[in-house]
């Protein structure tokens, strides 16, 4: 029977594998880590609609699991990869199963961009600053605390663009954070309506959907502050930021008891020797490079979906996912003639 | 909108007359108050609206203004004329039983009558300002046309309306003549109060809380139009007052009672309707070289339609407006005269 290879199972590849079998192919699911649901395991609530991360796993799980015509392998990594006239054969590591695919749809995803060589926000030396990965995990429990007293913080900063737009570490836009700094800055408002929230940005990006967010954070009280800091330092058990304004000029220091830094995303270690086994070409950025939008890569038979081919949302990541799943089938149809 | 929905884009500040002139920044003013700054700039604003009309926001900044002036209290010396006609209003409080705006004017009236007609503070004008204008005939004028649609008003005799103070920032001041005059309209038993100052309309209109309806004398008009044969000639522009034209969106009312005069063309200004430029100055505050020189600019465009008349519906544009033709020597030759719509309409009523 012919069958269909996906490689990652966070929302683009769950989403893959279940159009997939929607459309009568039978779907290998590969994760390399012991848990499907990948970076919305670290996720509370989601932007735009407010709905729960786990929830979403868990029901996506659940029809994963339900449909025979998909099986799905945790904490699997491929050795190899051999095209043949028959299709690809995958090889798992760790003397794993070899098996052969006819198409494979990549849903590598992204890493979090780790902002501890970034000096000026003393990230891992300075505990109260923590990151919006972080954060979520706190607000997956429904709290908000400083790391080093355990108590709600009065005073929260968030930094924008951690390792986004910045040609010492990533020079392109994120996408999502500036989304999610609201979001999360709406739920340390609702959590303790009295602490002055304060985002720090260069500039706001909330695409189509995202700008309610935007206008509902300033109603609320959040407060914008354009200026990107320059340092962080710790005075009397709380942290000092550099800032200068730059639509008064005046520069000064701005008091936070918690620091969240927005940071962006990188591309997956794994891409590179994926891309090998595939013969696939990345990005400067490390990301798969797509020769025809949305995810055809150009190879045959193999599509790219969700953030393996540049940073997204997840109702982005969703629609890539679908719009693999229709190739794939076309492709083997086409196959079949 | 609440001014914390504003996105600091500056459009505010990039149409704000006083701009023109000064480095007056609505938008710096408002991320100093967000972020809870000094050095907020609580006088330069003439509170026109302009900047509210195109905000992508809706930020109001009027409502804005109106707050953080609240018990501010300028310099009197900061306020034109000696500030005699905040010496005046506080009069009308202080000795409530002795005063009150004058209402004597020629025409038929009728203390029972439903219709109030409030004539502000037009006779005050005449007797502190040498602008080269008069302004009782207003008054007469506006008892004349309310005559000739077969209406017989009960002249008001309020306190001031308030509208300086409140834009002062003298709230204390403003509430005891509210309070008065509340009192007072609520006693007289009228269901309908007429001004002809857009300033004392929308102070009623907006800043009371009043259960009967306010009208500026041009809306009555126009509803009674039928019944006023106008005729005259020549060409005429008019100038929408801050606080009719943006405040109220009193737009139409004056044009259509213009249009109504067989023979006179009208001819719009090149800002108008909810682009019209503000006079220059409001509240009496800050009479200055800068709101000279925006009024001369109003003139200038009045000049350039090729209109003979610049009318107008707010007495005090009239009062400033006209200052700038006086002024002597003159600041520049004007061939355009300034009239109240009022007394314009009352000379062509046949």
């Amino acid at each position: 029977m012919e069958k269909v290879l996906v490689v990652g199972g966070g929302i683009t590849g769950m989403q893959a594998a279940l159009d997939l079998a929607q459309l009568g192919l039978s779907v290998t699911l590969l994760e390399r880590e012991a848990e499907l649901g990948g970076k919305l395991k670290q996720l509370s609530a989601l932007f735009p609609r407010g709905e729960s991360a786990r929830d979403l796993i868990t029901a996506k799980k659940q029809e994963l699991e339900d449909n025979a015509n998909i099986q799905i392998t945790t904490g699997a990594e491929i050795e190899s990869v051999d095209q043949k006239p028959s299709g690809y054969k995958i090889t798992l590591s760790g003397g794993g199963a070899s098996f052969e695919a006819q198409a494979a749809v990549l849903a590598t995803g992204f890493d979090p961009f780790d902002p501890g060589p970034i000096e000026e926000y003393g990230y891992g030396r300075l505990t109260d600053v923590i990151t919006a990965f972080e954060l979520e995990a706190q607000l997956q429990e429904e709290k908000v605390v400083r790391p080093s007293t355990g108590s709600p913080p009065q005073n929260v900063s968030f930094l924008q663009c951690v390792g986004s737009r910045d040609r010492r570490t990533n020079r392109y836009c994120s996408y999502f954070c500036c989304t999610y700094a609201l979001k999360e800055a709406l739920a340390v408002k609702k959590l303790n309506p009295a602490s002055v929230v304060n985002i720090l940005y260069m500039d706001i990006r909330t695409p189509y959907l995202y700008e309610h967010l935007y206008t509902e954070a300033r109603e609320k009280g959040v407060r914008f502050i354009r200026s990107r800091v320059s340092g962080i330092t710790e005075q009397d058990g709380h942290l000092d930021l550099d800032v200068e304004n730059t639509l008064t000029g005046e520069s000064e220091t701005l008091p936070a008891e918690l620091v969240v830094l927005s940071t962006g995303g990188v591309s997956t270690a794994g891409n590179p020797l994926l891309a090998e086994q595939f013969k696939l070409t990345l990005s400067d950025q490390g990301f798969f490079t797509v020769a025809e939008p949305p995810v055809t890569s150009g190879v045959e038979g193999v599509f790219i979906a969700g953030a393996a081919s540049g940073l997204k949302d997840i109702p982005q990541c969703l629609a890539e996912a679908s719009a693999g799943a229709i190739q794939v089938s076309a492709f083997m149809n086409g196959r079949k003639k | 909108m609440s001014i914390t929905t504003c996105y600091q884009c500056g459009l505010c500040t990039g149409i704000c007359p006083k701009r023109l002139v000064t480095r007056y920044s609505p938008r710096q003013d408002l991320e100093k108050t967000l972020l809870n700054k000094e050095g907020v700039d609580l006088w330069s604003c003439l509170t026109c609206g302009l900047c509210s009309q195109y905000c992508p926001q809706g930020v109001g900044y009027l409502d804005f203004m109106k707050e953080v002036r609240q018990n501010a209290k300028p310099d009197l010396d900061c306020v034109a004329h000696k500030s005699v006609f905040n010496l005046i209003s506080r009069l009308m409080v202080t000795f409530p039983e002795k005063s009150g705006v004058p209402t004597g004017f020629s025409g038929e009236s009728d203390p029972k009558n439903a219709v109030g007609y409030f004539p502000g503070c037009i006779d005050f004008l005449d007797s502190f300002l040498e602008v080269g204008t008069s302004f009782h005939p207003v008054g007469d004028a506006a008892i004349k046309l309310l005559n000739a649609t077969g209406v017989k008003p009960r002249i008001m005799g309020l306190k001031c309306c308030g509208h300086d103070e409140l834009w002062q920032g003298n709230s204390e001041e403003f509430e005891r003549l509210k309070d008065h005059n509340t009192k007072a309209l609520k006693e007289s038993g009228i269901k309908t109060l007429v001004t002809t100052c857009a300033e004392c309309t929308r102070t009623f209109a907006v800043d009371y809380e009043l259960d009967i309806e306010v009208l500026h004398i041009s809306q009555f008009l126009e509803r009674n139009q039928d019944k006023l044969k106008l005729k005259g000639s020549g060409t005429v522009t008019y100038h929408d007052p801050c606080r009719l034209g943006r405040h109220m969106e009193v737009f139409d009312a004056p044009r259509n009672l213009i249009a109504q005069v067989d023979g006179v063309n009208m001819v719009e200004l090149e800002n108008t309707r909810e682009d019209c430029q503000c006079c220059g100055v409001s509240a009496w505050l800050g009479c200055s070289t800068e709101s000279k020189a925006l009024l001369v600019n109003k003139l200038e465009e009045a000049e350039q339609t090729g209109a003979a008349t610049l009318l107008t519906t707010c007495t005090k544009c009239l009062a400033h407006l006209n200052c700038v033709l006086n002024e002597k020597p003159p600041l520049k030759e004007f061939k355009i005269t300034v009239q109240d719509l009022t007394t314009f309409l009352a000379e062509k009523l046949t």
